[in-house]
């Protein structure tokens, strides 16, 4: 037995020599079958140990078993060894040029148009402005006649229209689907009109169609503070907290009193330049509360509500935003300018 | 407008920097746009005299002339020839800087040193006169400063007016205005008037026929003038709001109309026909020769000043040819007449005459004020032209302006502007605009309107006074309280986003052309004539004949729009429009639909080291669309082999019916169309109808619980005709077993040998899946049978080897 245990002492410190030694999985692969395999040397010690006594029995087995257990953890340390380095290695070896340009997507992109429309209808949403719509193609009286701007009227010099016969037009403004809207419900109305207009002028600051928002709001005492009140929040959210702005009086049918919206010029900062013309302001939009005649033509009672309106240029604020120097880029469709939005 | 600030100065003390002014009327709702120094560029710019003028002994057009300039005498080369010994002229010194911009110096020219530049009307900016230099009159003093001597010291304001402030179109008004913006002294025009010799009534007579068309006409009279060039100060103030002068009496009109607003015609007495006048309204085909040389052709809707027998006016737009003020008139008839100004904007309109004066009478004139501006004109005519004024007026004016007085409601200023004031503080701002009170109390104030405010006819109208008199940016801000409505878009308009949300995230860029197209659109799509897109409606008023027609297709659009780019190279096109077209229905408004089309044409990606760039084909296209179905869950689209549409490749376009209900078509262009809007590659396109699309699309998503049983792929190659489409075989695989078989993709189509001729080979991988338990080998095996033997009965399929 002492013979037997001495040869255990044996093959653990060789093991223990071989393992250390073992380069690579194979070599490793080759100790554990010498020793642990059929043939391999502890396996022969536990085959030869019905040769030993009853009491002998349980000592040498045990002292194997723990032997084994022991080798076997050798193995697996330096296996597990061996692969790190195998793989450090392996992650030397390869090399991404990470320069190397990506794989492109493919790229759509929202027409600038668009992306202000978004941005104007989330605030006036959040607002609880609904969206309202109206015919391209309409009739004088929605277009003109019921926005107090009658035929021989010189206000109609403002606009430029287009027309399809005597009393059916193109519509020059967002406005007339207020119309539309209070002749089709009653108060309270909170709806901004998103949409294409047109008017027959043509030239660097001018295309015969565009787009504008026309908003509207009608309740039971509503005031000219709350005209600025609102649009002050939608300025702010539009181009920025701390932007200036200003209410101008001006002049629509459809409005009494009316104002024209201007902010601090983008570009420089209200000091003056070329875009402002000097003036360090920029008109965005016009505005004012709805006219009594107005309310009388959609069978409001104008002593019972009032409300305001306002309408925008979407080009007008694309071009301030995106710094656009000509309008008839947006139409032209030139994939080099629309994808850059 | 362009307003003198010498001349508002006039009519109201100005305390305020000229920076300030325009401020204070910009904020009160007359826009100034800008304000510009009319002495710009004549710095250094004086008065001289010709001492001696000699030929330049190298340059046969320059001349040398020796300038006297006050302190000294300059040797100046001068290009022009119009100039003469002892002539007076205007020199600019070195160091002036033109109005052009060009800086003057010493310089060399030939030889010969020229100390400046003698200027001609242009080079100063007073004119476009470019032809030869300025000739000063003898009188004009050595060495003045020229911004002086010209009466350019001085300062324009350009107001951009409003349509309803007629009462500014004048110095008075804006006088008035600052006046009443600033509190400065108010004192309007003299009107004086010395008259002399005969009644005017005994001259002349007006009869009026049309008192709806004209309510007033008031005529004087003029005698012995002597026409000839106004003085300096009244062509200068001409000058300086634009207008040119003609002769001392038209250039009086002239002023008057400035100044004061009104417009007045002066005739020539002596060539009106029986010395009268008769206003009336033209009759059928009658002609009048208008001041600005044109032949009009009248009609009964205008009305006419006419003499004993002709027309000698348009009313209130244009004098005639035929009486006008010259050389030689001596005795003048002056018109101050009011209009009634929707008539004189109608004929203004139908014969595209716009002038100062229809401007200013189809906005509204002062009727009371016409009075003081024919005086005024009377008394400034002599001071210029000599002679007497004729004793009186002619005045038709059947009825009298009765005045007009408003009541405001203190209360209601406060619930309209949100802005609480008291009567007093209301009253206070209306007498600072001239407007005079009447009765007032707690609950408001009566305010009596002047004349020539005609935009101020109801309450509101003097609240929107209150208003911008107080300052609309002192008007606090506030949020209003209101109903709480919630800004819920409605289904079609969040399934219109989604479209579009889609397209671009499947690759496509949004493009907006114009609504109008070229009518020839049409003809190039080879559209047939019964096509229902050619219902097209025209615009009266086209800008072109490429822009005279209401779209009924997006396609064209796209097309322009691909040509554009592959002109500037950009080749590779994913393209997409949502908008309306418009179809011409029997009277009313045309219908109008939502439509979505796009475009795809060149390489599906840009070459790159690792990317190899194919051609993208009719299934890139049917790829996106389908899942554009997906997003929408429109589960039941369908693609149907469609060759009825002129501008599609026959072959190779389809028809795509959701619900069995068609939403539009896709394919390849026609090669004629490709041709005809000259495009190269293969362009795919396609155009659905919007409304029907989001009509049958689904917002709601039941969820599905993922069955936990593995799924087993089969694959199942098919040899069968040709003709046969590979859709009608997908769908027939799956319902042999609907329940059991989860999907059916199409992996190979393969045609030639083996294959026979007329046949394909067509691969499918069946998956299949049951709900509630591992499907068994033996279980797919008998529905992979099932399926073939199904196909080979109904189709002629059999197993591919």
């Amino acid at each position: 037995m002492s013979q037997i245990l001495d040869t255990l002492t044996r093959i653990e410190e060789e093991s223990e020599k071989e393992i250390a030694a073992a380069a690579n999985l194979a070599e490793i692969q080759a100790s554990r079958v010498r020793v642990l395999g059929k043939k391999g040397s502890l396996t022969r010690i536990l085959i030869s140990m019905k040769e030993l006594s009853v009491e002998e029995r349980p000592v040498v087995g045990k002292a194997v078993n723990a032997l084994k257990q022991r080798i076997q953890a050798l193995i697996e340390q330096r296996t597990a060894e061996l692969e790190r380095e195998a793989q450090t290695g392996r992650l030397k070896q390869e090399r991404l040029d990470v320069t190397l340009p990506g794989r492109p997507p493919v790229r759509g992109r929202l027409h600038p148009i668009t992306r202000i429309f978004q941005r104007v209808e989330g605030i006036f949403e959040g607002l609880g402005f609904h969206i309202a719509e109206g015919p391209e193609v309409e009739e004088d009286f929605y277009n003109f006649e019921a926005l107090n701007i009658p035929a021989d009227h010189p206000a109609r010099d403002m606009q430029d229209t287009f027309y399809i016969t005597d009393d059916i037009l193109l519509r020059t403004h967002t406005s007339p689907v207020q119309i539309r809207t209070m002749k089709s419900q009653d108060p309270p109305v909170r709806i901004i009109a998103p949409g294409k207009v047109y008017r027959c002028d043509a030239d660097v600051s001018h295309t015969p169609m565009f787009h504008q928002v026309e908003g509207l709001m009608v309740d039971r005492g509503i005031t000219f503070g709350d005209l600025k009140g609102v649009l002050e929040i939608f300025v702010h959210e539009m181009f920025g907290a701390s932007i200036g702005i200003r209410f101008r009086p001006s002049f629509f049918p459809f409005t009494e009193p009316s104002a024209e919206v201007d902010i601090a010029c983008l570009i420089c900062g209200g000091g003056g330049c070329r875009v402002c013309k000097n003036s360090g302001w920029l008109e965005i939009m016009g505005a004012g509360m709805v006219d009594p005649a107005v309310f009388r033509m959609v069978g409001y009672d104008p002593e019972a509500v009032s409300g305001f309106a306002f309408g925008m240029g979407i080009e007008r604020i694309a071009m301030l935003v995106y710094r656009v120097d000509d309008i008839r880029l947006f139409f032209e469709n030139d994939l080099r300018f629309l994808t850059q939005f | 407008m362009l307003i003198s600030l010498n001349w508002l100065k006039d009519f109201v003390e100005i305390h305020e920097a000229p920076a300030e002014l325009a401020e204070r009327l910009t904020m009160a709702g007359l826009e100034v746009e800008g304000i510009s120094d009319l002495a710009e560029g004549l710095e250094n710019v004086v008065i001289g005299q010709i001492v001696s003028l000699d030929p330049h002994a190298d340059a046969e057009r320059l001349t040398v002339c020796q300038v006297d300039v006050g302190q000294d005498t300059r040797q100046i080369v001068c290009g022009a020839r119009n100039q003469q010994l002892h002539d007076k002229v205007i020199v600019a010194l070195p160091g002036a800087v033109l109005a052009g911009g060009v800086a003057i110096g010493k310089t060399t020219i030939r030889g010969v040193v020229s100390h400046g530049m003698i200027c001609s009307e242009k080079e100063i900016g007073i004119s476009d006169e470019a032809d030869g230099v300025m000739i000063l009159p003898p009188e004009a003093p050595v060495g003045t400063p020229a911004a002086a001597y010209l009466g350019r010291r001085d300062l324009v304001l350009e107001i951009d007016l409003t349509p309803n402030r007629a009462d500014c179109l004048s110095h008075l008004g804006v006088a008035r205005e600052v006046a009443a913006l600033t509190g400065g002294g108010f004192r309007g025009p003299s009107t004086a008037l010395q008259e002399a010799g005969p009644e005017v009534g005994t001259l002349s007579d007006v009869r009026v026929d049309d008192t709806e068309l004209c309510p007033r006409y008031a005529g004087r009279m003029v005698l012995d003038v002597r026409v000839g060039p106004s003085p300096p100060w009244l062509q200068q103030r001409l000058q300086t709001v634009g207008l040119r002068p003609i002769n001392n009496v038209v250039d009086v009109t002239n002023y008057v109309l400035m100044e004061m607003g009104h417009p007045l015609h002066a005739f020539d007495y002596d060539l009106l026909a029986e010395h009268r006048i008769e206003v009336r309204r033209a009759v059928h085909g009658e002609r009048l020769r208008t001041l600005d040389g044109i032949e009009r052709e009248l009609d009964p809707s205008m009305l006419l000043i006419c003499d004993g027998e002709k027309p000698v006016a348009l009313a209130g737009i244009m004098g005639g040819a035929n009486t006008q003020v010259h050389t030689g008139t001596t005795r003048v008839f002056l018109e101050a007449a009011y209009f009634q100004p929707a008539s004189i904007r109608r004929t203004a309109k139908k014969l595209a005459l716009h002038s100062d004066s229809s401007h200013r009478f189809e906005r509204g004139t002062d009727i009371e004020g016409l009075i003081h501006a024919i005086d005024r004109a009377a008394a400034l005519i002599q001071q210029v032209a000599g002679g007497q004024i004729a004793r009186g007026r002619i005045d038709v004016y059947p009825e009298p302006w009765a005045g007009r007085d408003l009541r405001v409601r203190t209360g209601e200023i406060a619930s309209l502007l949100g802005l609480k004031l008291t009567t007093d503080e209301i009253a206070d701002i209306f007498t600072r605009l001239g407007l005079h009170i009447g009765e007032r109390d707690a609950q408001g104030c009566v305010v009596s309107i002047p004349p020539f405010r005609v935009d101020l006819e109801r309450e509101i109208d003097l609240i929107e006074e209150v208003a911008r008199i107080y300052g609309y940016n002192r008007i606090p801000s506030t949020i209003p309280t209101a109903s709480i409505l919630s800004g819920q878009r409605t289904r079609q308009q969040r399934l219109t986003v989604l479209v579009r949300e889609s397209l671009v995230s499947l690759g496509y860029t949004e493009t907006i052309h114009y609504s109008f197209h070229n009518p020839l659109d049409l003809e190039w799509l080879g559209l047939p004539v019964t096509d229902p897109r050619r219902r097209q409606i025209r615009i009266r008023n086209p800008l072109s004949e490429e822009q005279s027609v209401l779209r009924t297709t997006l396609l064209p659009g796209l097309l322009h729009g691909t040509r554009r780019n592959q002109s500037l190279s950009v080749d590779d096109l994913r393209i997409f429009e949502m908008g309306r077209v418009f179809e011409k229905t029997n009277g009313g408004l045309p219908r109008e639909t939502m439509r979505v089309a796009g475009l795809l044409v060149g390489r599906n990606a840009g070459a790159g080291w690792n990317v190899t760039p194919r051609s993208l084909d009719f299934f890139d296209l049917k790829g996106d669309l389908q899942e554009l179905f997906e997003r929408l869950r429109l589960l039941r689209c369908e693609w149907r082999p469609h060759d009825g549409l002129a501008f599609l490749h026959p072959g190779k376009s389809a028809e795509i019916a959701c619900d069995g209900l068609s939403v539009g078509y896709a394919g390849e262009l026609h090669p004629a169309v490709l041709k005809r809007y000259d495009l190269t590659g293969q362009p795919i396109c396609f155009e659905l109808d919007l409304d029907r699309l989001v009509e049958r699309a689904s917002e709601t998503i039941v969820y599905e619980p993922p069955i936990r049983f593995p799924s087993v792929e089969r694959d199942l190659a098919l040899v069968l005709a040709d003709e046969v489409p590979a859709g009608v075989v997908a769908e027939q695989i799956r319902n042999i077993e609907p329940e059991l078989i989860r999907e059916v993709r199409l992996f190979d189509l393969y045609r030639g040998a083996p294959i026979p001729a007329g046949q394909k080979s067509l691969a499918f991988a069946v998956r299949f899946q049951a709900p509630d338990r591992t499907l068994k080998n033996q279980e797919i095996n008998e529905i992979r049978d099932k399926i073939v033997t199904e196909l080979h009965r109904t189709l002629g399929a059999t197993l591919r080897d």
